[in-house]
């Protein structure tokens, strides 16, 4: 009986049970204290949600690519590295397709209170699918500029620049991104609060190569109405981008400038 | 007197039961000792079997089964399948596993595989699992409740210890035939489901039914003299049935056999026995030089059957000519065979008519200044001048639910047309209606009818509101 008991159970969700694991342990938990967790458990959505985790197979292209797109451009910049380390999550988690709630919805990304960040649809991973590539910058970049203001709090008076324009939780989706633009929000989701306002401020900042062209540089020869609004929203644009990026640079000492400039030099490969 | 010696007596059985409880918990080891003793003990369990464990899988009643052997070792189970979906990648794999103890011991499938897949169909609302309750041990087999179905009626696995030869007991090559058929079926904005007929070659009638090789559920839609709905003498019955099916020996059996009357004779599906697959079938383009898929069988008491890929569909049988009105539709809802908008960036509408905000299918429109049959664009510049710009085709008629649709070069067009309009029109209903040849279906919608259009030749679809 004694003997029977000490066969080893392997095998919680955590041990290091295969290469794999090894490398996550030695690449990500020892050395920047970030669990990456590939392995199903349910604790990591709520009851209403359905998920699946990734395929075995695609789990170290997807830690490639996070550490090209996320860790390589932070850490490669002035005071990048040591603010990553110091804010970076606990945990990664990595789902393989979208999470679907019941209600019919679908999320595309989450992040819970600076500990915890959720890449989905990782079973779809294509460098050269454009559409995904930018919809997993997107999440990351976002969940991550929420850390920002978790603990930093929002820049002054940021709330303020827009007032208006904010939807709220159950309505930002009934807007299209014209309409978004025209209130000064660089998407629907933007509108939802200004918490979330920020962080997709900085996300489209950080990946969208036609940022300045779509969101700061004002249409020139506007004679309708509609060019005018969108005009205006992008002078709302500017303002809420500068404080931010100052807010950024005062706070952690990063100039999100040269984040954005290795990241696209990263989406030019 | 006898009462209290009564109430006496069950007092000291009570006091003796709890005594006896007791004893037994202080006789027991520590919790965690008992939960790695029972997570041992099944995953011995599991990993015992020399061969492994064999599984037909029903993930809810309406759907079929599948066949899987599971072999376990101490991180890994070995999977195979008989799903052919995504070109047979759950025929044979290998993921993680392991057991968990929450409110019972659970087996946990850990990364993607065949469980996780069906899991995942009808966004993720199918009632497939891959999170198993252990219930018990029934003779040899092993017992599994599914964790998260939502509801009451939770599917179950039993785990039977497989022979040797189980592995012969596969159908794959059926399940990827029959996936073949799945390359011309409408899918913008649905999951594919194709659909076939079955030709009877020995009674002369034919069954028309979808088959859905992923929950492996056949749905039979009408029963025919013939093979064709162009036959004058055509004659059918509706059927209203839907049953699932298993794979096995070179056997499809349906779950629930279908039972029909045509022609005063009663006709029995259970099973059909497959013998060859070919792509020497008719094709559903008239352009096509390829030929599709032609399954043949046998049906026991019916004879020889051949099937082939169609897409009749019943209830697009009610895409009939409208005097009243037009046919159309907000022009985003036209896609290519990528189920791709042609207004987004980049398609051919966004291209050749950026101001298009509807498409309109003229179909026996009655006017006395507009064609009665034409198809093409409302255009809006944004400033409030909108425009009307068509191209007629020839006269035609529904038949079943195929409409053929012969573009002339007649225009018509109620503003000032720019230099390139015509062509523009030209090229994009060309395309449209690329071998003349589309097929209506019903989209179910809330308070709407709306159809799709089909095209076999390019994969175009067009939603069409009525």
């Amino acid at each position: 009986m004694e003997d029977e008991l000490n066969v080893p159970v392997n095998q919680g969700p955590d041990a290091l049970r295969n290469e794999l694991d090894r490398y996550i342990d030695q690449n990500f938990i020892q050395e920047y204290g970030m669990a990456i967790l590939y392995r199903y458990v349910d604790r990591y959505v709520s009851p209403t949600q359905r998920v699946t985790p990734p395929r075995l197979e695609v789990v170290k292209p997807m830690l490639d690519f996070i550490e090209d797109f996320w860790i390589d451009p932070y850490i490669s910049v002035n005071n990048g590295e040591d603010f990553f380390r110091k804010h970076v999550p606990a945990e990664i988690i990595l789902l393989g397709g979208l999470i679907y709630n019941d209600d019919g919805t679908v999320i595309l990304g989450t992040a819970d209170a600076g500990a915890q960040i959720t890449f989905t649809d990782v079973n779809s991973i294509d460098r050269d699918d454009n559409a995904w590539v930018l919809q997993q910058l997107q999440t990351v970049y976002h969940e991550f500029a929420h850390i920002v203001h978790q603990k930093y709090k929002l820049p002054n008076a940021f709330e303020t620049i827009s007032p208006q324009g904010y939807t709220g939780a159950g309505a930002w989706f009934i807007l299209s991104f014209e309409e978004a633009l025209q209130r000064g929000f660089v998407s629907p989701y933007a509108t939802s609060s200004p918490n979330e306002d920020f962080a997709e401020t900085v996300a489209y900042f950080l990946f969208d190569k036609n940022f300045n062209e779509n969101y700061i540089d004002l249409e020139t020869n506007c004679n309708t109405p509609e060019c005018e609004m969108r005009n205006e929203g992008r002078v709302l644009i500017t303002q809420k981008l500068n404080s931010i990026l100052a807010h950024y640079e005062r706070v952690t000492g990063v100039k999100l400038e040269d984040v954005r400039e290795q990241v696209l030099s990263k989406l030019q490969e | 007197m006898r009462s209290g010696k009564i109430n006496i007596w069950i007092l000291f059985t009570m006091l003796s039961l709890f005594a006896c409880t007791k004893d037994k918990e202080a006789m027991l080891p520590p919790v965690e000792e008992r939960v790695t003793e029972a997570i041992t003990n099944l995953r011995t369990e599991l990993t015992q079997p020399t061969h492994g464990w064999k599984l037909e899988y029903q993930p809810t009643n309406q759907s079929g089964v599948f066949f899987m052997i599971l072999e376990f070792d101490e991180d890994e189970v070995h999977i195979q399948s008989d799903l052919a979906e995504n070109n047979g990648e759950f025929f044979d794999h290998t993921i993680p596993w392991r057991i968990d103890n929450a409110l019972s011991l659970e087996l946990i499938f850990e990364t993607y595989g065949v469980f996780h897949y069906l899991f995942e169909q009808d966004g993720a609302t199918f009632g497939a699992e891959f999170e198993w309750a252990f219930v018990e041990k029934e003779g040899d087999n092993l017992v599994f409740r599914s964790i998260s179905d939502f509801n009451f009626d939770r599917s179950t696995i039993t785990l039977e210890p497989a022979a040797a030869d189980d592995d012969e007991l596969f159908a794959r090559d059926i399940a990827a035939n029959l996936s073949a058929f799945s390359t011309v079926s409408p899918k913008a904005l649905e999951t594919p489901v194709p659909k076939q007929q079955i030709i009877f070659e020995d009674s002369d009638i034919s069954v028309w039914w979808s088959l859905d090789p992923t929950k492996r559920i056949i749905t039979s839609i009408l029963a025919g003299t013939g093979s064709d709905f162009e036959d004058p003498d055509f004659s059918a019955v509706i059927l209203e049935h839907n049953s699932g099916y298993i794979l096995q020996n070179g056997r499809l059996v349906l779950l629930e056999p279908l039972e029909f009357v045509l022609g005063g004779r009663r006709y029995t599906i259970d099973e059909i026995a497959f013998s060859e697959f070919s792509n020497t079938g008719p094709s559903l383009c008239t352009l096509s030089s390829s030929n599709g898929p032609l399954y043949t069988g046998f049906i026991s008491g019916l004879g020889s059957i051949s099937m082939v890929s169609s897409l009749f569909d019943l209830e697009g049988t009610g895409f009939q000519p409208i005097a009243e009105f037009p046919y159309s539709v907000n022009s985003f809802f036209i896609f290519d065979e990528s189920t791709r908008s042609l207004s987004e960036e980049g398609g051919i509408l966004a291209e050749k008519f950026p101001d298009a905000v509807a498409f309109i299918f003229y179909y026996g429109f009655e006017s006395e200044t507009q064609p009665a049959n034409a198809v093409g664009f409302l255009l809006d510049d944004g400033n409030g001048n909108t425009d009307i710009f068509l191209r007629e085709f020839n006269p035609t008629t529904t038949v079943g639910n195929k409409i053929n649709v012969v573009l002339n070069n007649t225009y018509y067009h109620t503003g000032t047309p720019g230099p390139d309009d015509q062509t523009n029109l030209e090229e994009i209903t060309n395309l449209l209606f690329e071998g003349g040849d589309v097929y209506a279906s019903d989209f179910p919608v809330e308070g709407l009818v709306v159809f799709k259009l089909f095209n076999p030749c390019n994969q175009y679809e067009i939603f069409l509101v009525q």
